[in-house]
């Protein structure tokens, strides 16, 4: 049986049940909502609410005595919605308005005269609802969507394994990359992610994402596997990759300077012994293991501009080791290559060149583009055989350009990486039409190289201009204007999509144990958290306030000056409405933090003594210190700020409550038998601790609240246990912990719920036994 | 546009992915305080939403730090056998 916590938030007679159904797979949420004078209780799957809300609710009114016609919702001060049998009840009470709505709209959000205004604010506060419901669903399918994604990665993971031939091809692909990337990865994967701010990673991120992990389980099978600890961590997985490639590029230079000798020796050593049937198998490997991750993935849609870019580089690198690196001759070399490229056999000879490419990297000091262009050769060579010249025409522009760059900073690499831009799109136009011919597989291999490429460039604009430059023309291989527009756009939402990312990670760190990989989930986790957060400031704040009330009434001074603000029942009327479910006006909270000096006991005791004694007839008037006049200060004090943070105190109010109460009920006979006579009480709590912690607590609510005080219903029992799941409260660790839940047995989807419910509102609010309440509860 | 095109493309669940997070966003905008009461709720970036709920997190931080220092002072400084017991209740 699931266990059901409710967790009581009670103020001054509005009362926020937030209640939380756990089954030990995640959290079904069941909430009451109460803004100032309107509650809302929602003890049904939030989804069914929700339709029922966007439906137009047709609020069938089931309780003869307290039903309200829909029309009439607007003027009722308390409605309740409970979910009963499948149906939604609506519960008013009018008379509750008549007599105290007035004091409690004083403390209103904008202090509402009339009732006009009233029935505005309900109806707003309705609307609110609505739209915070509609969130919930969300959250359902976020789930799915974890799991769809997860789906779709199980191939790319397994992959590598599956292939038999791939070890030849992953061992090979390493040899090439290991004196690039491979060395760095691991220790730099998150040194790169943080040090640089990655602005790559746009439009394409998905793809690329995907891609990436593809490409990366490919090669780095085993360390990516380690790291992804079953969460998809799609960004920071590219980040990694790419960033470790520049890097790398980089301190292969260095040594490279340092020693030349080191960088080609390693090469050799990797290239040798993967011979030409290494590079075969790879081949083969292309075409069986590219076919159904492509299809599968439908990455299709990049290859063709990927190649262009793939293309020029591998030419370019093949380019370079017989060049010798003249600038100036580059076209000629490169005219010289194309029949060495145009065969398959030539792949041989490009991995010999490639040895020499390294060579050529430590001469000339490459910059990011040289190192980077490595990693993508291999694959793409076999591509290259199949190339026409024009496409090596601009590849050897962009190689020229690329070479002058080759000294200067990397500063300049982004500039000079808009002007190969025009060359880069006119070749992907030629070469997408022969990449379009090819195997699928090859595609999503050029997509990778080409993500590869462009992220490891140069993170600057300028470059992402060019690598969405190269992409355009891809898909719109006929206007170039359209591919202009295509350009501008896809370079904004690049960016658009990076400045979002990154306040995503900033919003990651702040949240702890977010292990959350996808972005969903981390919202969500966000979201509840800030939620918690809210309620344990109001809580927190809510104690402040609530512990004058526990002191004896004489002892209570009152400093008119400071107290205005609040009535703890206004201040946490008003919290309630703003900040719990509806995050409405949740302005003030912010300014919370200059939480006025509480000083002493504000609270006029004699205020408590209704309260608590009864319930009949008392009413909030009563409670609320006539001398006092607070509701005037009230409405005048801008800071209401300060009465939000005691919003969420209702938990403290709560246990205030129950602790003032046995104060003055002790004598009353707490029926310490209660707990016994609850045989279903006992919790499933998951932790141990927090069900002993809750049975303490439990003991001393009952104590507190004796049955007689709450005429609690024999089979619930109210359990308020201080911080029962650390999760709800990852913040709390090592703080005080106030907010305290009260678990009910049986009552969610009962009228129990509602007595007693009802009953500890009209318990705080003093007014008593409502007409509607009690017609429920009997 | 290509961007949406692609973007099609991808895998269903990514899709979903794109309106949810959109969803979500919004459903954070209404918890920020901030942004809440902007004129055209539904003119703020993401990244604005995501930037302000950083600042609201960080502010909410403070502001229990602040107040479980005070509280627990409070709860020192008072001795009435509530106060024990509030203790009790809120400590354990």
């Amino acid at each position: 049986m699931p266990m059901k916590m409710v967790d009581c938030i009670i103020d001054d007679g509005v009362s926020v049940v937030d209640s939380v159904l756990s089954d030990g797979l995640g959290f079904a949420r069941r909430e009451v909502y109460v803004v100032k004078d309107t509650i809302l209780v929602c003890n049904m799957p939030l989804t069914e609410l929700v339709r029922m809300f966007k439906g137009k609710v047709d609020v069938t009114n089931e309780v003869a005595s307290t039903s309200i016609d829909p029309s009439s919702r607007p003027d009722t001060d308390c409605v309740e919605l409970i979910w009963e049998n499948g149906q939604i009840m609506m519960q008013g009470n009018k008379a509750r308005k008549s007599t105290n709505s007035n004091n409690f709209q004083t403390f209103g959000l904008k202090s509402q005269d009339g009732r006009n205004g009233t029935n505005c604010s309900k109806m707003a506060k309705f609307s609110t609802m609505d739209s915070v419901m509609s969130d919930f669903p969300m959250s359902v399918p976020s789930c799915e969507m974890g799991l769809d994604q997860d789906i779709d990665l199980v191939p790319w993971l397994n992959y590598p394994m599956e292939e038999s031939l791939h070890n030849d091809y992953t061992s090979d692909f390493l040899n090439e990359l290991s004196g690039v990337t491979i060395n760095d990865l691991p220790t730099e994967n998150h040194l790169a992610y943080r040090e640089r701010k990655i602005s790559f990673h746009g439009d394409g991120h998905d793809n690329s994402a995907s891609l990436k992990h593809n490409d990366t389980s490919k090669d780095f099978s085993s360390n990516e596997k380690d790291n992804r600890g079953g969460s998809i961590e799609v960004p920071q997985f590219m980040f990694p990759f790419q960033q470790s490639v520049p890097r790398s590029g980089i301190s292969d230079i260095t040594g490279s300077n340092a020693g030349n000798t080191h960088h080609v020796g390693s090469r050799d050593s990797g290239l040798n012994p993967s011979s030409l049937s290494a590079f075969t198998s790879l081949r083969l490997q292309k075409l069986d293991a590219g076919q159904p991750s492509t299809t599968s993935s439908g990455f299709t849609n990049f290859p063709c501009f990927s190649r262009p870019a793939a293309l020029s580089r591998a030419n370019h690198v093949s380019v370079n080791p017989s060049k010798r690196l003249e600038n100036g001759n580059k076209r000629c070399t490169l005219s010289s290559s194309y029949p060495a490229n145009s065969t398959l056999v030539n792949l041989d000879s490009n991995y010999s060149q490639k040895e020499l490419l390294s060579h050529n990297q430590s001469i000339m000091a490459p910059t990011n583009d040289k190192s980077i262009t490595l990693p993508t050769k291999p694959p793409t060579e076999e591509l290259l055989s199949a190339n026409q010249p024009m496409c090596r025409e601009d590849t050897a522009k962009n190689q020229a350009s690329q070479n002058q760059v080759c000294d200067s900073p990397m500063s300049k690499v982004g500039t000079i990486g808009n002007k190969i831009m025009e060359p880069v799109v006119a070749t992907s136009s030629v070469c997408s039409a022969n990449s379009a011919e090819r195997t699928s597989n090859e595609p999503a291999r050029n997509s990778k190289r080409k993500f590869r490429e462009t992220e490891s460039e140069d993170p600057s604009d300028e470059i992402e201009e060019e690598s969405v430059g190269g992409k355009k023309p891809a898909h719109g291989r006929g206007g170039s204007k359209r591919s202009r527009a295509a350009e501008v756009h896809n370079l904004s939402e690049r960016r658009r999509r990076d400045r979002i990312n990154e306040k995503m990670r900033a919003l990651q760190e702040l949240i702890p144990n977010c292990n959350k990989a996808d972005k969903a989930s981390m919202l969500d986790e966000a979201i509840e958290y800030l939620k918690t957060l809210q309620l344990q400031v109001l809580s927190m704040g809510a104690g402040m306030y609530m512990q004058p009330m526990m002191l004896p009434p004489g002892m209570s001074p009152i400093h008119g000056a400071h107290v205005p603000h609040f009535s703890p029942m206004g201040a946490m009327g008003l919290g309630m409405g703003m900040g719990m479910g509806f995050g409405m006006n949740m302005l003030n909270m912010n300014n919370s933090t200059k939480m006025v000096p509480f000083q002493g006991p504000h609270y006029p005791i004699p205020g408590t003594g209704p309260m608590f004694q009864g319930m009949p007839g008392s009413n909030l008037q009563a409670f609320v210190h006539p001398g006092q006049g607070l509701p005037m200060s009230m409405q005048q004090t801008p800071t209401v700020s300060v009465p939000m943070g005691s919003l969420s105190k209702m938990p403290i109010g709560l246990n205030a409550l129950g602790v003032a109460g046995s104060s003055n009920a002790t004598h009353l006979a707490p029926s310490s038998s209660k707990k016994d006579a609850n045989p279903q009480v006992i919790s499933s709590m998951d932790s141990n601790n927090v069900n002993s912690s809750m049975n303490q607590a439990t003991n001393q609510v009952k104590m507190l609240m004796p049955q007689k005080l709450l005429k609690l219903p024999t089979e619930t029992t109210l359990r308020i246990a201080d911080t029962p799941d650390r999760n709800l409260l990852p913040a709390c660790s090592g703080k005080l912990q106030h907010v305290i839940f009260i678990e009910c047995t049986k009552v969610l989807t009962s009228n129990l719920f509602l007595s007693v419910y009802s009953q500890i509102r009209c318990l705080i609010r003093g007014a008593p036994n409502d007409e509607n309440f009690s017609a429920v509860n009997s | 546009m290509s961007s949406r095109r692609s973007r099609s493309r991808q895998t269903g669940g990514s899709r979903i992915t794109d309106d949810q997070i959109q969803d979500l966003v919004s459903k954070l905008q209404q918890l920020l305080p901030e942004l809440h009461n902007t004129r055209r709720p539904d003119k703020v970036s993401a990244s604005r939403v995501l930037q302000e709920t950083c600042n609201y997190i960080k502010t909410l931080h403070r502001e229990v730090d602040g107040l479980s220092e005070r509280l627990s002072q409070l709860l020192e400084t008072t001795d009435t056998t509530q106060a024990a017991l509030i203790r009790s209740l809120l400590m354990q």
